[in-house]
């Protein structure tokens, strides 16, 4: 079931939900561009053709980058499955259809997280084992790494199983990050057992008799780099990553990663700027050319 | 109305599907297992399911394809099966329609013509 790659580029083209995003498609563009121009980014732009063409246009780059037009959107407030179903066409669809299909390496959406992990799911299908891919972000820890925060954001509402997946995943992304043995914890607001609410406990129970379980950690030791896998339900991770961004005065490197479907898959902040968009650009071309997925999934099978 | 697939096939093809999105065992789900109460499955695995029994029914040469607002009201793994079989049409080469679209994805494993014995089980299910 080899994906068709293209045969006569390198790897790293990016499909990017030019429609996805608070300042799309102005904003978003303009980072496309930003990304080509001064780093070389290969960027396929999806989205309404007028829209964005004459998004290129207010940059001076009309012509500069291609357009693969997809005439739907996915609203914020729509239900994101529903909605792809409803909307083939949707941009975040196309998008990660290109993926699919070979035509581009790495999917890079500002727009809605549950739209873009339900469109890779679809499109791009899972890892072996995995039940529900997951949102992972880099937290600056106050040692020189970073740790991995799993859910960033992807699925509000976990049950305490889907945690246990979380972890493998963080933690199989981790080793890629080249961390050796690394730990997990679970994000709590005591480090005893039996803290927190009903999911943070049920999730403790589950989580004790798995590898490299570190038991629950507070915030401040995150920060500290105590472990290097956070595990927690996305709506807590995200109230936590952007904290964590507010204290820092900073949207952090821009892009966090989906782990778990089979591709490169990356989601910038909803209010990004050009020069976010641009730095997630870079790092989906970077992770592509690393094929992140692939040794994702090949850790997975190990554990 | 003639219908070109039983529903007792697209029974198999759903508790496939429904394994494999849910990571549940096959053996475990039962035609009454309900999507939320029972599978916990949200809307994102039940269009999952959905779209992946129609890539399978796209390769045995069947054309299913269920609309949104009956996707929703979807209760159990036998009913998903019922109306998807009802809505099943002999494949004409068309691409405009939800089940060709998700027919050109790459995603997971086609269930194609190797269907597993029937599977019995109660767990989560009101045996």
């Amino acid at each position: 079931m080899a994906r068709q790659r293209g045969e006569t580029r390198e790897r790293g083209r990016v499909a990017l939900d030019a429609m996805g995003g608070d300042h799309a498609p102005a904003a978003v563009v303009a980072g496309a561009v930003r990304a080509h121009v001064d780093h070389g980014v290969d960027v396929v732009l999806v989205g309404r053709s007028d829209a964005v063409t004459r998004a290129l246009a207010d940059v001076g780059a009309t012509g500069l980058l291609p357009i693969v037009p997809a005439a739907d959107v996915i609203g914020m407030r729509e239900d994101p499955a529903i909605g792809l179903r409803a909307k083939p066409d949707a941009s975040i669809r196309v998008a990660a259809r290109l993926v699919a299909d070979g035509k581009a390496d790495a999917l890079v959406s500002a727009g809605s997280t549950g739209a873009t992990l339900a469109a890779a799911l679809l499109q791009l299908g899972r890892l072996p084992g995995v039940r529900r891919p997951v949102v992972a972000a880099l937290i600056p820890a106050s040692s020189s790494r970073s740790v991995v925060l799993v859910d960033a954001g992807g699925s509000p509402d976990a049950q305490p199983e889907a945690l246990v997946g979380y972890a493998r995943m963080g933690l199989a992304y981790a080793e890629v990050l080249a961390v050796e043995m690394p730990r997990v914890g679970l994000l709590n607001v005591g480090a005893e057992a039996g803290k927190g609410n009903a999911l943070a406990k049920a999730a403790h129970t589950l989580l004790s008799g798995t590898e490299r379980f570190a038991g629950n950690i507070e915030p401040e030791g995150v920060l500290a780099g105590d472990v290097d896998v956070v595990v927690t339900d996305g709506f807590t991770g995200n109230v936590f990553l952007k904290t964590v961004e507010a204290a820092s005065r900073g949207h952090g490197d821009g892009a966090a990663v989906l782990l778990g479907v089979d591709g490169e898959v990356l989601i910038a902040h909803g209010a990004a700027d050009a020069g976010q968009i641009a730095a997630a650009l870079r790092i989906a071309a970077d992770v592509a050319t690393a094929g992140l997925s692939a040794k994702v999934g090949a850790r997975l099978a190990r554990h | 109305m003639e219908q070109h697939v039983s529903t007792e096939e697209v029974v198999e093809l759903v508790v496939r599907r429904v394994s494999e999105v849910l990571d549940v065992d096959a053996g475990d789900i039962d035609p009454g297992a309900r999507f939320d109460e029972d599978l916990h499955a949200d809307s994102l695995d039940l269009v999952e399911v959905v779209e992946g029994v129609e890539r399978d029914l796209l390769l045995l040469g069947i054309r299913a394809g269920i609309g949104d607002a009956e996707l929703v009201t979807l209760r159990t793994v036998g009913d998903a099966a019922a109306r998807i079989a009802a809505s099943a049409r002999p494949e004409t080469g068309q691409a405009d329609d939800p089940a060709a679209t998700a027919a050109q994805t790459r995603s997971n494993t086609p269930v194609g013509a190797t269907i597993p014995p029937a599977t019995r089980g109660v767990r989560g299910a009101d045996a």
